[in-house]
């Protein structure tokens, strides 16, 4: 019976360490099939990063690492990359957000705009010193008749209320359907400021204009047994 | 006297121990080398010369072709030579700035994108004919 006990921790262990990447299963992955294997792809943190399939099959640059190796390749530098906290503390951001009572949010992309239009930008000043005036514009369209060039500033400001039991301890509250009981108000407001700039055919601005976008509110009231959020919105 | 502050104590504790923040920047690309910008001359630097200088760019990307009245009549793939006669050299570097707070009951997150933009653009000869720099990230000194 010990030893039936025995042999069977011996081949966890070995399957264990078969699936962490390490020694012969590793070795095999990395000659034969690679990191895609019949029962799925291998996690890059277990066969490295460095493995991939070309016309002359699967090759990896495995430099001076041991094509035996007791753990796998660089486990512990990429285990510690700053990637992996940050994804880790986002995991932990949207988790914690997902259920709190008051949360707000937002999210800037650029740098102001000047209050007003820059004196250099007169009509008739020619494509290349507006270029080097105000660097690269977000949009650029050309057309038959002239272009138009676009410089913007977007900020979207949202926060929310939330009440209701937290999704995440739902199933330790013995209370069918405890869960869809839940009530959220989301406010949004998206705002935008744009610098636009037009020319004509042969690349001489006719007109620069500011603008600021009004602001674009949008209320959701989500009531009991749903869950309506908006989706959020490409930051540009 | 403390046997009343205690139970304050303990609340401030779970307070505290209910308070996280995070604070991080997520880097993109390779900072672009303002002082190499000088080097480029329109009208004289070469897409080799933009090469050199900056290396690979992030992307690159045509100009949208403007037909002319001629060019409209002649075949697409005449029109497909122009676009790609017309190219662009983008270099981009950007940084998410993010800072997430949570306390008890309040969550608060900012996220600030700043990036740096370098758009050289080329003649059909491959000759700089515009160049286009914005900074937008916070300089070395005053990080």
């Amino acid at each position: 019976m010990k030893r039936a006990r025995a042999a069977l921790a011996v081949a966890l262990a070995a399957a264990a360490q078969a699936l962490s990447g390490c020694g012969l299963a590793t070795l095999m992955y990395d000659s034969t099939i690679g990191p895609i294997t019949p029962v799925g792809r291998i996690h890059e943190l277990t066969v490295g990063e460095d493995i991939h399939v070309s016309d002359a099959g699967v090759q990896a640059s495995l430099g001076d690492t041991p094509r035996l190796r007791p753990y796998p390749r660089d486990l512990l530098r990429r285990l510690a990359s700053p990637s992996s906290f940050w994804f880790a503390a986002q995991g932990l951001q949207a988790f914690l957000r997902s259920f709190a009572p008051l949360s707000s949010r937002e999210t800037h992309v650029g740098t102001p705009m000047p209050p007003d239009v820059p004196a250099e930008l007169q009509p008739g000043a020619p494509l290349a010193s507006t270029l080097a005036l105000l660097g690269p514009p977000d949009v650029w369209l050309r057309r038959k008749s002239g272009s138009l060039m676009l410089y913007r500033d977007a900020s979207k400001r949202t926060w929310s209320f939330y009440i209701g039991v937290p999704p995440p301890v739902t199933w330790a509250v013995p209370i069918p359907f405890i869960g869809s009981l839940r009530f959220r108000y989301i406010s949004e407001r998206a705002r935008a400021e744009k610098l636009m700039l037009f020319f004509d055919p042969s690349d001489a601005l006719i007109e620069a204009r500011l603008g600021v976008d009004s602001d674009v509110d949008s209320d959701v009231d989500t009531g009991v047994d749903s869950d309506l959020e908006p989706e959020p919105e490409a930051a540009r | 006297m403390l046997r009343g502050a205690l139970p304050w104590i303990l609340a401030l504790h779970c307070a505290v121990l209910l308070t996280s923040c995070a604070i991080g920047t997520q880097r993109f690309g390779q900072p672009i080398d303002a002082s190499q910008l000088a080097n480029i001359q329109i009208g004289v630097s070469t897409k080799a010369d933009v090469l050199r200088d900056f290396g690979p760019p992030t992307s690159y990307a045509s100009l949208p072709v403007v037909p002319s009245e001629a060019l409209s009549a002649l075949a697409e793939e005449a029109l497909a030579a122009t676009e790609a006669a017309t190219r662009v050299f983008v270099y981009e570097y950007r940084e998410d700035h993010e800072n997430f707070f949570t306390v008890l009951l309040y969550t608060r997150f900012r996220r600030h994108v700043l990036s740096d933009r370098l758009m050289v653009f080329f003649d059909p000869s491959d000759v700089v004919q515009y160049v286009a720099w914005a900074k937008q990230t916070p300089s070395d000194d005053s990080e």
